[in-house]
């Protein structure tokens, strides 16, 4: 993945993982809906693996290896197909279904659920896999429809999962998520995921900084257009809401569904009190930008100013060979 | 009972058993998600909640049991502090000739006592895949409407409403909105500073919502349109929720408080068909929701100065509303 100048990114290679019934395939559509190229072409009949060619911030490709989880699938994937699977990953995801263990903090891969040994064994396999052919991928493990547990417990169940995950692969730096497809957990797993995938992604913040520091801002968002999935963001205050950001992500992509309901979308949108105004509104071609001004001697014109002017900062940036400023 | 000495205007929530009369109550005026009405046990004894946002939006709802007997010796004080009697039929229990007993039952004793009274009868839970198509809904509305006027045809002239509602989508909303602005004797005047508002304005349509319910209580003469007012009350949502993680003050407001008071909240929605939607915190807990067309929008300072001035006419409704005044729901004469 060597984004040198101007040339195209090959795309990078995300394998998603899971068995059956994980929910792969409602997070996909949630995600990239409508957005999803499907790439009809089914490389390996034999293997029932979905390809989708879908494109992040313009340039990006992701080329999601959609795994189909029967179990059957799940025996060829490590044996006759390995290679062909696990060779030049840059992500892998796993997805699996979390279970409360009714017996409280026992250990998930000893209990009776042997639900839970199979996904360990697959990971485990997967990993396996991944070390031989793709050693320096990302993995992210989604512990999914987290929201099947009851709300006391979901801590517990995770923290569980999370430990025996990374026993299986130790020395892997193994990013865990809970989520569920019913909340904004699901966008900050996936944002993350992405996150992960922009090159150059600290010149872009620094360029974010400065936006923020000249309309004296109290924190300018990026987000992909179609995903509403965070890019980047600076703050120069400190917020009360971690969670913030995938928070937002849920509000627009609901509003998005409504418009679609009567046949348009959303251009821009400004909401304010006397505590705040924020505005959305998009930013270059593949991106809309948020902005949070708390300020109320700053008059929104001075900021919309400000961001026509940013605009055509980035578009100088990309001309000059900025490789990030390709991918908004 | 107490709840029926006040002169707060009142709904009657009636029906047979496990109808969704509790759900809806729920859902519509305690912000309940419908999946959660599930767990909801069956209701054993009348309940009564209270809304209470301003002068205008004040209300209580009486939710009866399915098991509650209407006869003769009913109180007579139940129905006579009553605006509306809302009657909800579970669409999915077919036939529904018992149903209809009983609608006509609480009908007659209640139209005797107090002429006065509306009823809304709710033909509810057409979600699901039997109620997928319109002409169904059109067909069954139609059949339990002509089934009872025809029972009741010579006996009451009573104002009866129908509607086919669930929780699960905007039309029970939609439903409540209608029978909360029969409990607002001040509507003919809201509706009249609607109608100024928008002509001059230049706006498509206009709606007076209550933020935390979101029902409309007002909305100018233009017909309205379902996907509009769905469109409307989604914008909210977005307002308050995007003003929930910035628009808190440091001490973090509560939940309440952050909805209803801020007089300054305002939102602005660009569409990308050539309208907008325009926001505007009128009172606490109202919002006016403006629909526009793109090039009405030139000269917002003036259109603020005449939403201002809607404001107003708002806070004179209110002072004179406030003033006591004889009992609104009179029995006889």
């Amino acid at each position: 993945r060597d984004s040198g100048g101007m040339a195209q990114p090959q795309g990078a290679k995300v394998l998603l993982m899971g068995r059956a019934g994980a929910g792969k395939t409602s997070m996909k559509s949630i995600i990239f809906a409508n957005y999803l190229a499907r790439d009809t072409n089914r490389l390996h009949q034999t293997n029932y693996i979905e390809h989708s060619s879908l494109r992040f911030l313009g340039n990006l490709r992701l080329n999601l290896w959609d795994c189909g989880g029967q179990d059957v699938f799940m025996e060829n994937y490590f044996e006759s197909q390995r290679e062909t699977i696990f060779q030049n990953a840059e992500v892998l995801i796993y997805v699996l279904v979390a279970v409360s263990d009714k017996r409280g903090s026992a250990d998930l891969s000893k209990s009776s659920g042997s639900e839970n040994a199979k996904d360990l064994n697959y990971f485990a396999h997967a990993m396996d896999s991944l070390r031989q052919f793709s050693k320096s991928a990302r993995v992210f493990c989604l512990i999914h429809k987290l929201d099947l547990v009851h709300e006391s417990k979901r801590e517990e169940v995770l923290r569980n999962y999370e430990r025996d995950l990374v026993n299986t692969a130790p020395g892997v730096n193994i990013k865990c998520f809970g989520t569920s497809i019913w909340d904004e957990t699901l966008f900050k797993a996936w944002s993350q995921i992405v996150y992960s995938l922009i090159p150059d992604i600290n010149q872009l913040e620094r360029q974010l900084e400065h936006i923020c520091k000249v309309c004296e801002a109290d924190e300018v968002v990026l987000f992909e257009k179609n995903t509403f999935l965070l890019i980047s963001h600076s703050s120069r205050r400190n917020m009360q809401d971690s969670h913030r950001f995938e928070k937002i992500s849920n509000i627009v992509k609901q509003f998005k569904l409504s418009c679609a309901k009567v046949k348009t979308s959303f251009r821009s949108f400004q909401v304010k009190n006397s505590l705040f105004a924020a505005t959305i509104e998009p930013f270059l071609q593949h991106s809309f930008v948020m902005i949070v001004v708390s300020d109320p001697q700053i008059h929104g014109a001075a900021t919309s100013a400000n961001l026509w002017a940013a605009r055509s900062h980035f578009a100088e940036l990309a001309k000059a060979g900025a490789p990030f400023g390709a991918h908004l | 009972e107490d709840v029926a000495a006040d002169d707060t205007p009142k709904v009657l929530l009636c029906g047979p058993h496990r109808g969704g009369k509790t759900s809806i109550l729920k859902v519509v005026f305690q912000k309940m998600s419908p999946h959660e009405t599930l767990f909801l046990e069956s209701t054993q004894k009348a309940e009564v909640t209270s809304v209470n946002r301003n002068a205008l939006v004040r209300f209580k709802v009486l939710d009866l049991p399915g098991s509650t007997v209407f006869d003769d010796n009913t109180d007579p004080m139940l129905f006579s502090r009553t605006g509306v009697v809302v009657f909800v039929i579970d669409a999915q229990e077919e036939p529904y000739a018992e149903a209809l007993a009983l609608a006509k039952k609480i009908i007659e004793l209640a139209h005797k006592i107090n002429p006065k009274i509306s009823f809304d009868i709710l033909i509810h839970k057409v979600d699901g895949d039997q109620f997928f198509s319109d002409d169904h809904k059109t067909e069954i509305q139609r059949d339990i409407h002509s089934k009872l006027t025809e029972e009741l045809q010579d006996k009451v002239d009573a104002q009866i409403s129908f509607h086919c509602t669930s929780i699960y989508d905007h039309t029970i909303f939609e439903a409540f909105s209608k029978v909360v602005q029969k409990l607002i004797p001040q509507l003919p005047v809201l509706e009249q500073c609607l109608d100024y508002l928008i002509t001059n304005s230049r706006m498509e349509k206009a709606y007076l919502f209550d933020i935390v319910s979101k029902v409309y209580i007002a909305s100018d003469p233009q017909p309205v349109d379902l996907q509009s007012y769905e469109l409307c009350s989604d914008m909210i949502d977005v307002v308050i929720d995007v003003s929930c993680i910035y628009g808190m003050t440091e001490d973090g407001l509560a939940l309440a408080s952050c909805l209803g008071s801020d007089a300054k909240s305002s939102c602005v929605i660009h569409l990308n068909n050539g309208t907008l939607l325009y926001l505007r915190e009128v009172d606490r807990c109202l919002a006016l929701v403006c629909i526009l067309r793109e090039e009405n929008f030139d000269r917002q300072h003036l259109l603020d100065y005449n939403i201002k001035v809607f404001k107003d006419a708002l806070a004179e409704i209110f002072s004179v509303s406030q003033r006591p005044t004889q009992s609104f729901v009179s029995s006889g004469s």
